[in-house]
């Protein structure tokens, strides 16, 4: 690291718990923990503004080519950027095999936009095609349009974030500058004194040593080293996300969090099934956002704390009892204020250092960190359905995920379309144990209700 | 037909609560504004109807928490 350096920012106690999660992946070589944001393009936009637009951006905020360093005393960790930064974000194009040539636009060819994604996911941020914590990637597509993906680091963002990211960068595209009015950086101060935050803790840890008195496993097993990221995605029609809403509605009322919780551990199940197991228990952790909902906002930093559900195996025979468990806890944690003590006992561990962090989570978990990863980020945020001229057609993320649990289950909505990914670590789950996880989704998604499963 | 005066009362502490802790708001939000398009979600819902138990001092029967009554400020202060 450069001697001449400057703080910009605290971490969060959510970044420090990411932190410990991209360690141990970085340990068991699985290159960290990154996100991609994709935005689907009906023709190429205009490349000159893009890039201007990316060069704003980079310009405007020094936290996408910062890294992290702790206090050598305090042990504080915080953002720090060099003096020497990047000053540029460089757009790098790509165009698919049997794609229209542009003998103009200098694009390399890929075979496919997915096998470029997983490729990008694989590899490392800090490679020189990006800064540290984002790098951009345009693919001109062989239907004519085009992709852009942006690849973060989770450090920086959360999934909520990313969208946020993508209206500054579209802000910028087109001569805005700053961030949305409404920035609210999340602070790192305490206005409770340490012992009525230990207090506050309370429920958490009840919440643990219940969680921890269960058999619950992942995909991956507490071993797992190395293995590629893949991913695959549900994409809904129209039609068919009305259809998914109602079935929501109709199971879980206005919670429909609980409804998304319980497909993916029903979804799940049936690759355990299929290794001829049958875990009694599923936990699953849930990040919800701590930023207020409701139009644009700051994009940086994990502003989220974790809600931690449990299924049992035998409420998830049916969706429906599958729905009501995960309902009731939701509702439980909530009136207990569960969200907000975990807030506190991450604050109190941002000075941890990742390893003895995660070894403390890893002897909490067993090892296993949690069943398998999933959240629902609702609504894309994005300030305008045009990107330099380019009509933004679709819009999902694509979260790595590590292993342990070695599998996640997101949801996202753009224009009235749900995209489901499933992302996975090799050796984790099988493609035949993955088709059937999807398989099982898109019936609970969108078929009887009532099935049972088996 | 003018609202009773109780109930404007109600509206603007739903209004205050959803404010500060629930949505990040408008200058022109009022008690008529559609809370699903201001960002209102299965989380954000599970929030507020518990600040408004705690706030009022009741019990929302689970009846009651539907997309209709939740949909504006005016809405949700029929049912208290």
């Amino acid at each position: 690291m450069a001697i001449w350096s400057k703080r910009l920012a605290g971490l969060t106690g959510a970044d420090c718990f990411i932190l410990a999660l991209d360690r141990m992946m970085k340990r068991r070589r699985q290159h960290g923990l990154a996100g991609q944001t994709h935005l689907l393009l009906d023709s190429i936009p205009d490349l000159t503004s893009l890039r201007e637009g990316a060069t704003r951006l980079c310009a405007e905020h020094p936290l996408l080519d910062a890294y992290v360093q702790r206090n050598p005393l305090t042990l504080e960790p915080s953002w720090r950027i060099e003096h020497n930064r990047k000053s540029n974000l460089p757009l790098k194009l790509w165009r698919e095999h049997g794609s229209a040539q542009h003998p103009e636009l200098d694009a390399s060819i890929v075979g496919s936009a997915h096998e470029l994604s997983e490729k990008i996911l694989n590899g490392l941020l800090e490679e020189k095609s990006g800064l540290r914590n984002l790098r951009l990637d345009l693919i001109l597509l062989r239907t004519g349009g085009s992709q852009l993906l942006l690849t973060w680091n989770h450090l920086l963002f959360d999934g909520k974030g990313a969208e946020f990211l993508a209206s500054a960068l579209i802000s910028a595209t087109m001569g805005q500058s700053k961030l949305p009015a409404k920035s609210s950086r999340i602070a790192v101060a305490k206005p409770l004194s340490l012992c009525q935050q230990i207090q506050k803790t309370r429920p958490v840890l009840d919440r643990f040593f219940n969680l921890v008195s269960n058999k619950y496993q992942s995909l991956s097993g507490p071993r797992a080293d190395a293995g590629s990221l893949h991913y695959k995605l549900l994409q809904f029609t129209q039609e068919e996300t009305e259809s998914i809403h109602e079935r929501a509605t109709n199971l879980s009322g206005l919670y429909t969090v609980s409804f998304y919780i319980a497909c993916a551990a029903r979804a799940h199940r049936m690759a355990f099934l299929s290794r001829g197991q049958d875990p009694s228990h599923y936990v699953v952790s849930i990040p919800v956002q701590i930023r207020r909902k409701g139009g644009q906002n700051d994009p940086f930093q994990n502003c989220v704390t974790i809600l931690f559900f449990c299924l049992q195996k035998d409420e998830l025979e049916s969706l429906n009892t599958a729905v009501a468990s995960a309902q009731r806890q939701f509702e439980e944690m909530t009136r207990s204020e569960l969200g907000h003590a975990f807030s506190i006992v991450l604050n109190l561990m941002r000075r941890l250092p990742a390893r003895p962090y995660m070894k403390f989570l890893e002897s909490q978990f067993a090892g296993e960190v949690t069943s398998f990863f999933h959240s629902s980020t609702g609504n894309f945020a994005l300030i305008s359905e045009k990107l330099c001229g380019a009509k933004v057609l679709d819009a999902y993320h694509v979260p790595s995920v590590s292993a342990p649990p070695g599998s996640g289950l997101f949801f996202s909505e753009y224009a009235g379309r749900i995209t489901a990914t499933f992302s996975w670590r090799e050796r984790s789950a099988s493609e035949s144990e993955v088709d059937l996880i999807l398989n099982q989704l898109r019936k609970d998604l969108i078929q009887n209700p009532s099935e049972v499963i088996g | 037909m003018a609202e009773p005066v109780d109930s404007k009362e109600k509206q603007t502490k739903i209004m205050e609560i959803i404010s500060t802790e629930i949505l990040e708001t408008d200058s022109d939000f009022d008690e008529n504004t559609d809370l699903y398009s201001a960002g209102l979600d299965s989380m954000a819902t599970m929030q507020l109807v518990i600040r408004i138990e705690q706030n009022f001092g009741v019990k929302l029967p689970a009846n009651k928490i539907t997309k209709e009554n939740f949909s504006s400020v005016a809405a949700l202060a029929r049912i208290i």
